[in-house]
């Protein structure tokens, strides 16, 4: 049977729709939080770097998660995992759930710990440092 | 700063320059992308066809069932002007595939009960009653209430009926009492059934699984009703204690061979006994006896617990209509439909889907996603006085639970050729994978379905 882009996406869809109360709110609440941290970032230290790397971090424990869980989540046990296709479905999921989370999570940690201070507090911060020079100050 | 930041700021910035782009205008750009998104996300839920035929043609579907509702979707969506009336009086919808999994304990009832409404769509007149009579010499049918209603074309999507009093001494109400199950009926009537499973796996004793003659829907169902069943009394410790036998009314076990062959020694590999050529005639419920007209002569035998598939059939009202196939036909009461363009072969302006069609073919789910585009692709040809275009080559899949947390997944054609949406998925071992989609990804998919979306 052939199945279509469009076929797959609505099964999706409907692999979802039961979620969208929660998912619709989700998705809302980080694309808030995404516009709002591009208005605070402005005028201070960008550590967006470390923002992804925890949400990577985030990301790697729900892979882990769904990776322990999952076989048990369908009345499974890991004897029943029995190919290398078992096993690749299995980490496709987890990879998948990984990934979902680190991108729902990214926004918040924009937040958290993606916004440093503002940059004239450290320039005078530097500036005002003791047994500095002019010269280093200058570079 | 930190090196990743920079980095990081530094390839943003390199390629909104590249594309002539300012940070304001990718952000005005994003929010742009956003509603784009959102809009292609609503187009999925309520999209037309860019060219829908233009028709004033009335369009009767009798039966809301998975045919039905699938049809009424597409003929919704790919018609302008139509005027569709699907007749059928149940308001609920059950998912049918699911309940193999009410009757072995893994699903609750409510999992797969559902309601007709949520599918169909607001443009389609319903009328909350069953036809009691057809007439394609008129172009009408009535209904058990006694309305007439006339049409330019039929779909008939009724599904089939279940006989219980084919079998002496059975009827839906024992189902859950003295020992008997039957998963084909209501979530209700599976649920019936895991409770009298539940207690022969508790207990042990002699199980006995059937399967009627004849074409029925899901055959696959009494074979993973069997073996779910001895993966119970395994998980229990009372598999010593249980005595199983599979009783197949002739020589075969499952219509596509290779199965067939792996079933015959994976059954017995197992401890379940096959008796062939033992179809059920009679159930004693007090006495819990049952009787088999083997080719040697009646055959009684006592059971603690069984699975009773009955003889299935078209609906009375079709059966005994000028619709239904002759007797001297392989598929007699049988809606007569050309089996690949599933038009009616005396009625031009009748088409089928689903159980109730006539080929020669597994009667599932499976069957009626790859029928119903079939029967309204051709229907649509027929308004608009152009040959059938689209042919349907049989395909249907089963799921082949083999226990809990294993399944094969079994797709095949009119040819009995092994069909695999993923050839990377053998059909030919059982795999939790199959078991995932089965329990996961099916329902999503019939749901799909029921929409018109797959």
């Amino acid at each position: 049977m052939a199945f279509s882009i469009t076929g797959i996406l609505f099964v999706m869809l409907e692999f979802f729709r039961g979620m969208l109360w929660f998912l619709i709110p989700l998705i809302l609440l980080d694309l808030i939080l995404l516009g709002w941290y591009f208005k605070r970032i402005s005028g201070r230290r960008n550590k967006a770097g470390l923002a992804f790397k925890t949400s990577i971090g985030f990301g790697v424990f729900a892979f882990v998660i769904t990776l322990i869980l999952l076989p048990g989540s369908t009345h499974a046990t890991w004897g029943d995992l029995i190919g290398w296709i078992d096993y690749f479905s299995l980490i496709l999921v987890s990879l998948g759930m990984g990934a979902a989370g680190a991108v729902a999570i990214f926004p918040v940690m924009l937040h958290l710990v993606g916004i440093g201070p503002r940059k004239e507090a450290v320039q005078k911060t530097q500036a005002t440092r003791p047994g500095q020079t002019a010269d280093e100050n200058a570079g | 700063m930190n090196q990743d930041d920079k980095k990081i700021r530094a390839a943003v910035h390199r390629a909104l320059e590249s594309s002539g782009m300012s940070r304001r205008n990718f952000l005005r750009l994003s929010g742009g992308g956003a509603l784009m998104a959102g809009a292609t996300a609503s187009g999925l839920l309520i999209s037309r066809p860019a060219r829908a035929v233009p028709t004033s043609a009335h369009i009767v579907i009798v039966g809301a069932g998975a045919a039905g509702l699938d049809s009424a979707s597409r003929l919704s969506r790919e018609l302008d002007g139509a005027r569709i009336t699907i007749i059928d009086r149940q308001e609920a919808h059950y998912y049918q595939p699911g309940l193999t999994l009410v009757a072995s304990g893994l699903w609750g009832a409510d999992k797969v009960t559902d309601r007709n409404a949520r599918y169909l769509p607001s443009d389609v007149e319903w009328i909350h009653d069953m036809v009691a009579e057809y007439d394609p010499d008129n172009n009408r049918v009535v209904t058990e209430d006694g309305r007439t209603v006339e049409y330019d074309y039929l779909l008939v999507t009724t599904g089939l009926q279940i006989n219980y009093s084919d079998i002496e001494g059975m009827s839906r109400d024992l189902i859950g009492q003295h020992g008997i199950g039957c998963v084909y009926d209501r979530p209700d009537v599976a649920l019936a059934t895991w409770q009298a499973i539940d207690r022969f796996t508790t207990e042990g004793g002699v199980g006995l699984f059937t399967r009627a003659p004849g074409a029925i829907k899901c055959a696959g169902a009494p074979l993973k009703m069997t073996m779910l069943t001895e993966n119970r009394l395994n998980e229990r410790g009372t598999r010593d204690r249980a005595e199983m036998h599979y009783l197949p009314p002739a020589k075969s076990l499952f219509s596509q061979p290779d199965i067939h062959d792996f079933l015959t020694e994976h059954l017995p590999g197992r401890g379940i006994q096959i008796d062939w050529d033992h179809p059920l005639k009679a159930i004693d419920p007090g006495a819990r006896t049952a009787t088999f007209a083997t080719p040697e002569g009646d055959r009684t035998m006592e059971y603690d617990f069984i699975h009773v598939v009955p003889p299935m059939s078209a609906p009375d009202a079709l059966r005994n209509s000028p619709l239904a196939a002759p007797a001297e036909s392989k598929f007699a009461g049988w809606l007569e439909v050309d089996q690949y363009e599933l038009q009616h072969l005396r009625y031009a302006n009748v088409f089928g889907a689903g159980d109730v069609n006539g080929v020669p073919i597994g009667k599932t789910s499976a069957s009626v996603k790859a029928q119903v585009p079939v029967a309204v692709e051709n229907l649509i040809q027929n308004i608009q006085e152009k040959e059938n275009t689209a042919r349907y080559n049989g395909y249907t899949s089963c799921p082949l639970i083999t226990q809990v947390g294993r399944a094969i997944l079994l797709e095949f054609d009119y040819d009995l050729k092994m069909t695999p949406s993923f050839p990377i998925i053998t059909p030919y071992e059982p795999r939790w994978t199959s078991w995932l989609m089965k329990d996961y990804l099916l329902l999503p998919a019939y749901r799909a379905m029921l929409r018109g979306r797959i």
